[in-house]
């Protein structure tokens, strides 16, 4: 045996401090303890996260939430049409120097942060959004030949309103594929809505009692690094992907009816690394089938590049991977059709 | 929860649920190429036992496609069986291990092995009901194969040819013609043989060989029987003579003339010493005492008596024997009108030598009693002789000359409409006129009459050249 797995003792600190910032999501935000999960998971894996959901659900509130839970640079633009990538990414501004000259001199743009709340995201032009693409993958920005990190970590929770969609640029493929999750904020049921407005005021939540710093995170980053992936789930995780293609072998017949373009490779490396987090999250230091199951919605549903026969018929992304992920062995064992393996 | 305490238990059950596998697969193909090969064997049992007869027992080395179907299963199975690792995850999945059994194959996983649940072996479940069936069916097909009788399965002998009938009749010939004597005992047993040979051996796939066979068998069985008819008839025509002697010497004895009688006595002594020789029933038939009196030439009246029953019994039999010949189909029954003529009156025959005695022999003069009554006609015999026809007319000039008509004629005739038929050959004059009629005075404008044309509008007067009564066509 070459290594060892994390041992309990390594894991269960960090586990512990995860499940804490759940828990303060649970309390801040009620009724959303999966989508806080996913959030946390998308976070631990460094990922960029879109959430889409009707006015009001609460997803900016969550992003806030998190921003102060982690005791990280939080900064919020609100995307609108007239919005520049200067105003994101900063601008040149010439300024007076102390011997007199005057020079040009960066002002960096919000997009310098920790936590970059881009509310709204729909709402910018192209052009704009299109400024968000090399801090995302790069983690860097490039202005006028020159190139600036972006603090570590870096992440973009972007929210987008699926209606009133007049005046709206829909993300371009390129840009969504950067999002490791695009998680959809549905309406809270009648227990959480009356949780809501009986405990608190104007509905504003509590104040966080709890924060994260940066070493404490990290540590979390370092113990996530260490989460076990055996050999079968990565397969798996590889079949899945492939499978989203309808020309792979393994393609299911929605995925060839209904399906233009599958997941890229960088789905397989996100699924790979939010199933870590998501094993972590669950206190334990290998990867499960499980784990893979329950993010490959999140992670997939947005790359998916469905075609018109797909919404002639009212089959989105979500039935297609729900039903991929149902007929897909996860163990790759081919039997004769009439031997099959029972619980 | 109850807790494993190594990895050994998870290799173990790993190991086991593989090995369960591996038997379903086994037994799963095992079946499905049992059953390919046992209707594969059943075909060719029933070919080889139908084509060539072939007996149960080599047959039954077939029983050894069914190890090599087993073994063949196996290496089959072994290939499909899924991989370590991959029984590795299954059980992991099934048993929600959350990737620790999975990991446990690659890496050391240290305290949690006291954390893993214990591993349950998932049911294997097979849809067995088909390759059950298939595999009953089979091997119910490859037994009827093997137990089918041979009668029902053979080809070549599904077809004899039925000559019972054919070979009947010629037993019953024969048999006839052992009984009458006519064959001798060893050629009638060799002809049984080999009639009975044709009726077991008759085969309905070379029915002209059985019907040849059969064919040659009749002909040596009706030659027999003629040369039996031949051979009696002119034996008949021999004692004929003789019989009319004895009788004629019987009943007028005292018309001759001692020199006449003695002659008469001498030729008959001679004519039944050669009967005897030939025939032995006849010698078997006369006493002793006339046998000796035979022999010495003197014969007196009681002699002649002897020698004349023995000689109706003689013809008696022998009409007898061909009678029965006849009935059993092997003889014409008209040809044996020479054999069984009708008896003659010989009480003339005394007078008859008494007036020729001076113009031939008593020999002589009974070949000319005994002989048919003429060749027929005026000059030919007696009133009762029949007639004899010798050579038929010749049929030469008695036809009409077959003459090969000249293309131009056959065209003529292929266009020609028939509007009647004359009695006789119609005159033509060698002018090529008509002379009577509408063709009255007319002449042919070239050529023979034969080769005239007549036109459409002359049809009419031809068809009353036809309609006229007789007396003016004919000349």
């Amino acid at each position: 045996m070459t290594e060892t797995i994390l041992q309990p003792e390594e894991l269960n600190p960090a586990v512990e401090l995860a499940n804490k910032i759940l828990n303060q999501l649970d309390r801040i935000l009620l009724g959303r303890s999966e989508l806080h999960r996913l959030v946390l998971a998308g976070i631990l894996s460094r990922g960029h996260i879109l959430l889409e959901g009707l006015p009001g659900v609460g997803k900016t509130a969550l992003v806030k939430a998190l921003g102060d839970l982690l005791h990280l640079q939080f900064k919020r633009v609100q995307f609108t049409p007239d919005l520049m990538p200067g105003d994101i990414l900063g601008t040149h501004i010439l300024q007076g120097t102390d011997d007199g000259r005057r020079a040009m001199e960066f002002h960096p743009g919000p997009v310098f942060t920790n936590l970059l709340l881009a509310d709204e995201i729909n709402r910018a032009s192209p052009k704009t959004q299109s400024a968000l693409l090399e801090a995302m993958q790069e983690r860097a920005v490039t202005l006028l030949g020159t190139t600036r990190a972006l603090p570590n970590p870096f992440f973009v929770l972007a929210s987008q309103n699926p209606i009133e969609l007049e005046g709206t640029y829909p993300l371009p493929e390129a840009q969504l594929d950067r999002f490791l999750f695009k998680l959809n904020v549905t309406g809270a049921d009648v227990e959480t809505l009356d949780r809501i407005i009986s405990t608190r005021r104007r509905g504003e939540p509590p104040a966080s009692d709890f924060v994260v710093t940066a070493d404490e995170l990290q540590r979390i980053f370092t113990v996530m690094d260490r989460v076990f992936l055996p050999k079968p789930v990565s397969r798996y995780i590889s079949r899945v992907v492939a499978a989203t293609h309808a020309a792979a072998d393994e393609a299911i017949d929605e995925v060839r009816s209904y399906v233009s373009y599958g997941a890229s490779p960088r789905a397989a490396i996100a699924m790979a690394e939010a199933a870590r987090a998501y094993a972590m999250l669950a206190g334990r230091p290998t990867v499960g089938f499980e784990d893979v199951k329950t993010i490959a919605a999140p992670v997939l549903n947005h790359r998916l590049v469905v075609n018109y026969k797909a919404r002639f018929d009212g089959v989105d992304s979500h039935a297609i991977i729900s039903k991929l992920l149902a007929q897909l062995d996860e163990t790759g064992i081919k039997l004769p059709r009439d031997v099959q393996i029972e619980a | 929860m109850n807790l494993q305490p190594d990895s050994a238990s998870h290799e173990l059950s790993i190991r086991r649920f593989a090995r369960r596998l591996a038997l379903l697969l086994t037994l799963k193909h095992s079946l499905a190429f049992i059953a390919v090969w046992c209707f594969v064997w059943g075909i060719v049992a029933l070919v080889l036992r139908a084509a060539a007869a072939t007996p149960r027992k080599p047959l039954l080395w077939g029983a050894i496609g069914v190890a090599v179907a087993v073994i063949a299963a196996a290496v089959i199975s072994r290939r499909q069986l899924p991989s370590r690792n991959s029984v590795r995850a299954l059980l992991d999945e099934r048993n929600d291990c959350g990737g620790l059994l999975m990991a446990e194959g690659d890496a050391g996983i240290g305290e949690w092995q006291m954390r893993m649940p214990e591993i349950a072996l998932p049911r294997l479940r097979w849809r067995s009901a088909r390759s059950l069936g298939l595999f009953a069916a089979s091997v119910a097909f490859v037994a009827i194969s093997l137990i089918v009788p041979v009668r029902f399965a053979t080809m070549n002998a599904a077809r004899p040819l039925d000559v019972s009938r054919e070979v009947e009749n010629l037993a019953a010939q024969i048999e006839a013609l052992k009984e009458a004597q006519v064959i001798e005992e060893a050629k009638a047993e060799a002809l049984e043989q080999k009639l009975d040979q044709l009726g077991a051996e008759g085969s309905g796939e070379d029915p002209a060989k059985t019907w040849e066979a059969l064919d040659h068998l009749a002909d040596a069985v009706e030659k027999a029987a003629k040369d039996a008819v031949e051979k009696a008839v002119a034996e008949q025509e021999r004692l004929a003579g003789a019989e009319a002697l004895a009788e004629g010497l019987m009943a007028g004895a005292d018309q001759l003339d001692a020199k006449t009688m003695t002659e008469a006595m001498q030729t008959l002594s001679a004519m039944m010493q050669g009967a005897m020789k030939e025939n032995e029933m006849l010698a078997g038939s006369l006493s002793p005492e006339t046998q000796e009196a035979i022999k010495s030439g003197a014969l007196n009246s009681e002699h002649l008596k002897d020698i004349s029953k023995a000689l109706s019994r003689n013809r008696s039999a022998t009409g007898q024997k061909l009678s029965k010949l006849a009935q059993s189909g092997m003889i014409n029954p008209s040809s044996l009108k020479g054999a069984q003529a009708n008896r003659r009156d010989n009480s003339g025959l005394a007078q008859f030598l008494k007036e020729n005695a001076q113009k031939m022999s008593v020999e002589e003069a009974v070949g000319q009693w005994c002989e048919n009554p003429g060749k027929g006609g005026v000059d030919r015999g007696r009133g009762d002789a029949a007639m004899t026809w010798t050579d038929g007319s010749s049929e030469k000039d008695a036809k009409f000359k077959e003459k090969v008509l000249p293309p131009s004629v056959v065209a003529g005739l292929n266009d020609s409409q028939m509007i009647g038929l004359s009695a006789s050959v119609p005159a033509v004059d060698k002018n090529g006129t008509a002379a009577h009629g509408a063709l009255n005075n007319t002449a042919a404008g070239g050529g023979s009459a034969y080769t005239q044309t007549i036109l459409p509008r002359h049809k009419g007067a031809v068809k009353r050249y036809f309609e006229r009564p007789n007396q003016y066509r004919e000349r």
